[in-house]
C-alpha cells in the first residue's frame, strides 16, 4: 500500500465531519436565544468533544472497512492523537462555561441536583483517569487486560453520561427530533464497541486455531505456529500482524497483537514474541494442541511489488521483516534488499543462523549493529545514528521502500534520520507495537 | 510538568494538533452563528 497526501487530506476532511455531526444537530432547524460568545463556544466545545470521543469507538475497533485504507497501525496511533485533542475539547467546555458565568457552577452542586452533580463529577474523573492510565500504564503497573477492560468501560460510560447530560440540558436539541438524532448517533458508537468486544469474539468462536508448535528462538523468543481447526487459514500480506488469544473461549481479555513471521504461502501461521515478563511470558509453557483465536490480518506494513527494500529492524522488531523475507525466498523473489538489524549482542540475535541462509540465497545484505559486540567484532557497534544509515543508504535511495520496526526510540530516530537524509516521508513505512 | 507537557505534545504532533485547530476554528464560527 503506498501513501499519499490525497488519502490522507481525505481522512482528515471525513474526519472533521463525523466529529462535527452532533455540533450539525444542535445548529439544526430553529436556534435558541444567542447568549454570550464565551457561552456558545463552551457549549460547541461539548459536542465537538462529545463527537470525537464517540469516534474513538470506530478507531479502536479494528473494523476492516476502514482497517485496510490505512492500516490499522496508523489508525489505533490516531486514536491515541485524537484522544488527547478530544480530552482537551471535553475540558475546555464546562471550565469556558464556568469562566464566562460562574452560575455553571452550580452544574457540580450536588445539593442542586445530585444525580447530574455524581454522574458530571464522575466523567471529569473518568476522563482523567482513561488519560493518566493510557499514557503511564507501565508507570501504574496496570497490567494490559485490566487496562483494556477498564478503558472500555469508562468510554462507555462517558458516552453514556455525555449524550444524557445533553439531553437533560436540552438547550440546542429541542425539538424532541434533535434528541433522537443524537441518541442515534451515540447510541451507534456504543454498538461498535459492543460489536468489537462481544459480537465479533462470538462470531470468531466458530473458528478456532490449534497450537502444533511451540519453538525457542535465540533472543528470549518463542515462535508459535497454528493452524486452523476445520477451515482455510487466512489470506494475509507479509508484514501484517493479527491479534491472538490463547484461550479455550474467543471472550478472554488475554487478546494481542502479533506480527505474522511465516510466509504468505504456508497452510500454517506463525508468530515470534520476545519472553517480556508479561503475556509473553506463558508462551513457553504452551502445549500443542492449545485452543488459539486469531483477528485479522491488519497492518499495512506491506511492500507493494518489486521494490526494492530497506529494512531497519530492531530485536524481536525483526518479526514483520522476517514473514517479507521468507515469502520473497520462497517465491524466488530476487528484489534488492538491505536489512540493517539492530540488537544487543551476537547471541541474542533472533533469527540469526536463517538470514545468514538468506543471505546466500536472495540479494539480500545483512548489516548487524551490536550495542554489546563481542571481542574482535569488526561490524557496526552502537546504537542507531544517522551516519550509520548514511553509510549504508544506497546510491539509488529513492527507488527504496524503508520499513521500520522495533523498540521505539530505534523507530523515532530512524524516521528522522531518513528524513534528514532525503527519503520522502511516504517511502517510510513504521510499525508500532508499543502503544499503551 | 515540562517533560509530561513535552510527551503529550509529542503523541499529538501530527495529524492530532492539525484537527484540533480545524474543529477550533469551525467552534469558533459556529458560536458567533457565522454558520
Amino acid at each position: 500500500m503506498h501513501y499519499t497526501n490525497r488519502s490522507g487530506i481525505l481522512w482528515l476532511m471525513i474526519y472533521t465531519f463525523l466529529s462535527l455531526i452532533p455540533l450539525g444537530i444542535a445548529y439544526l432547524g430553529t436556534l435558541p436565544l444567542y447568549r454570550t460568545f464565551w457561552i456558545e463556544l463552551g457549549v460547541a466545545f461539548g459536542f465537538i468533544g462529545l463527537g470525537m470521543l464517540g469516534l474513538q469507538f470506530l478507531f479502536s475497533g479494528r473494523f476492516s472497512w476502514i482497517a485496510p485504507t490505512y492500516g490499522m497501525d496508523n489508525i489505533i496511533q490516531y486514536h491515541r492523537e485524537v484522544g488527547i485533542v478530544a480530552f482537551l475539547f471535553v475540558l475546555a467546555h464546562p471550565v469556558t462555561l464556568i469562566l464566562s458565568d460562574p452560575q455553571f457552577l452550580s452544574y457540580f452542586d450536588i445539593q442542586v441536583n445530585a444525580p447530574r452533580a455524581i454522574a458530571l463529577s464522575f466523567v471529569s474523573i473518568a476522563l482523567l483517569g482513561i488519560m493518566a492510565t493510557s499514557l503511564w500504564r507501565k508507570v501504574f503497573k496496570l497490567n494490559y487486560e485490566l487496562w483494556r477492560l477498564f478503558h472500555g468501560l469508562l468510554g462507555v460510560a462517558i458516552i453514556f453520561i455525555g449524550a444524557i447530560h445533553s439531553i437533560q440540558v436540552s438547550h440546542y436539541l429541542d425539538p424532541a427530533g434533535k434528541k433522537v438524532a443524537l441518541v442515534g448517533l451515540m447510541g451507534f458508537y456504543l454498538y461498535l464497541i459492543i460489536h468489537t468486544r462481544l459480537v465479533r469474539p462470538w462470531l470468531n468462536r466458530k473458528f478456532p486455531h490449534k497450537i502444533i508448535k511451540v519453538q525457542k528462538e535465540r533472543g528470549d523468543a518463542f515462535s508459535l505456529t497454528i493452524e486452523p481447526v476445520g477451515f482455510r487459514r487466512m489470506e494475509f500480506s507479509a508484514g501484517q500482524f493479527a491479534w491472538i488469544t490463547i484461550h479455550p473461549s474467543p471472550f478472554s481479555l488475554q487478546q494481542h497483537p502479533f506480527s505474522i513471521v511465516s510466509t504468505e504461502k504456508d497452510k500454517t501461521m506463525t508468530f515470534t514474541a520476545k519472553i517480556m515478563g508479561d503475556f509473553t511470558s506463558e508462551w513457553e509453557n504452551l502445549k500443542p494442541g492449545a485452543k488459539v483465536f486469531v483477528e485479522g490480518p491488519y497492518g499495512s506494513f506491506v511492500s507493494a511489488m518489486d521494490h526494492p527494500i530497506f529494512l531497519i529492524m530492531g530485536g524481536i522488531g525483526i518479526t514483520p521483516g522476517m514473514s517479507m523475507l521468507r515469502t520473497w525466498r520462497d517465491s524466488h523473489d530476487q528484489r534488492r534488499t538491505i536489512l540493517l538489524y539492530a540488537n544487543l549482542n551476537w547471541e541474542e540475535i533472533t533469527f540469526r543462523d536463517e538470514l545468514e541462509e538468506m543471505e546466500n540465497e536472495m540479494n539480500l545484505k545483512v548489516i548487524h549493529l551490536l550495542e554489546e559486540p563481542p571481542e574482535g567484532w569488526v561490524g557496526e557497534t552502537g546504537l542507531i545514528e544517522e551516519k550509520i544509515l548514511a553509510k549504508y543508504l544506497p546510491h539509488d535511495k529513492e527507488n527504496f521502500m524503508y520499513f521500520i520496526c522495533g523498540p521505539k526510540p530505534l523507530m523515532d530516530i530512524s524516521e528522522i534520520s531518513l528524513r534528514n537524509l532525503g527519503i520522502e516521508w511516504k517511502k517510510i513505512y513504521t510499525e508500532r507495537f508499543e502503544i499503551v | 510538568m515540562m517533560e509530561q507537557i513535552k510527551l503529550l505534545y509529542k503523541i499529538i504532533r501530527g495529524s492530532g494538533i492539525l484537527v484540533g485547530l480545524l474543529l477550533f476554528l469551525v467552534a469558533i464560527l459556529f458560536s458567533a452563528r457565522i454558520f
